[in-house]
């Protein structure tokens, strides 16, 4: 299946690029669409949304299709879903 | 009773005209208090638009000095207040605009031993900081407080303004349990961006004094200046939010 993967603020700044297409297996989670992205876009992007441990940063905005999941990086996208990033910002 | 003079009448005729205002909410805004945090890239115009709308007081918490970069967005600031506090500029500004409003010019960022002291000092709160650790100090004392907090931040062309009430909409910590690792403290930034940031987040303000319109208690604007995109994104309250998982 193919979803699109959206970026915004720093994560825009770390892919370079402010949208994405993935082609992930049917059932694939949040978690593995992250995955790949961070394997796509290189560790300054990696390190905005893993942890070292590979945990999904908490200050991090999820959204799947406009609105956050209920079942945050475990959902399970469909085909044609679109996955949203966004960091946390401070600038004033 | 606050009243208005016939110079405030005057002054403030056209947006008076407006009937979720009128006279009695314009007495509302000369009765109340701000506090706003930086006066710089988001916090001078969000003090500007205050100041245009006739709010009564305005405590503002800004310290150092201006440096040539932030002329850039800083638009409280003048050129030749390089190397001289930046709170004195603000101050001399908003009077230039507004000479009947009441400044209390702060000399200091928002800190731990001045945070509860300033907020007690205000009816409402206007984040602006460029910091976590001054947003989530502001954060935990507005919930404290039970006081309203107007959150707004820019990086890059993009922007996000939301109303945090305590007790009733998440706070900052829900948003953000933990300060993000990578933020730093200087980012790229254009003063459009906030300047318009500013302008939202301090009509939000307006209309919780005021009391009208619908706000964005709930929910986090974010705006995208590459394409004048707006999106609205929901926001929830974390049961177990260490700061205001109990409010």
């Amino acid at each position: 299946m193919q979803i699109q993967m959206n970026y915004f603020a720093q994560f825009r700044q770390a892919a370079g690029v402010s949208t994405s297409e993935l082609v992930l297996e049917d059932q694939a989670t949040v978690l593995q669409a992250i995955s790949l992205a961070a394997d796509r876009h290189g560790n300054a992007f990696r390190e905005l949304i893993l942890s070292e441990s590979d945990q999904f940063q908490p200050c991090v905005i999820l959204l799947v299709n406009g609105i956050p999941p209920s079942d945050g990086i475990k959902t399970i996208l469909k085909d044609g879903d679109s996955v949203s990033l966004f960091t946390a910002l401070a600038g004033g | 009773m606050t009243t208005l003079s016939d110079e405030e009448k005057a002054i403030y005729e056209w947006q008076m005209w407006l009937p979720q205002i009128g006279e009695e909410g314009q007495k509302k805004l000369k009765g109340a208090s701000a506090l706003v945090s930086r006066c710089g890239g988001l916090g001078g115009p969000v003090c500007y638009n205050l100041a245009a709308a006739g709010i009564g007081r305005l405590i503002i918490a800004h310290g150092g000095t201006l440096k040539p970069g932030d002329l850039n967005r800083q638009i409280l600031m003048t050129h030749d207040g390089i190397g001289k506090p930046r709170i004195d500029s603000a101050a001399r500004r908003l009077k230039d605009l507004n000479p009947r409003m009441e400044i209390v010019a702060v000399n200091e960022n928002i800190s731990s031993g001045n945070v509860e002291r300033l907020v007690t000092q205000a009816d409402i709160v206007f984040d602006c900081a460029p910091l976590f650790s001054e947003r989530m100090l502001m954060n935990q004392e507005c919930v404290r407080q039970r006081k309203p907090m107007i959150e707004s931040a820019v990086f890059g062309l993009e922007a996000q303004v939301t109303t945090f009430i305590p007790g009733q909409t998440p706070c900052l910590s829900c948003l953000y349990p933990e300060a993000p690792p990578h933020w730093k403290r200087q980012f790229p930034v254009l003063a459009a961006v906030p300047a318009m940031a500013a302008s939202i987040a301090a009509l939000e303000g307006i209309k919780q004094i005021v009391g009208f319109g619908k706000s964005l208690a709930g929910t986090l604007l974010y705006f995208d200046g590459a394409d004048i995109s707006f999106q609205r994104i929901p926001i929830a309250r974390r049961p177990d939010c260490a700061v205001c998982g109990k409010v």
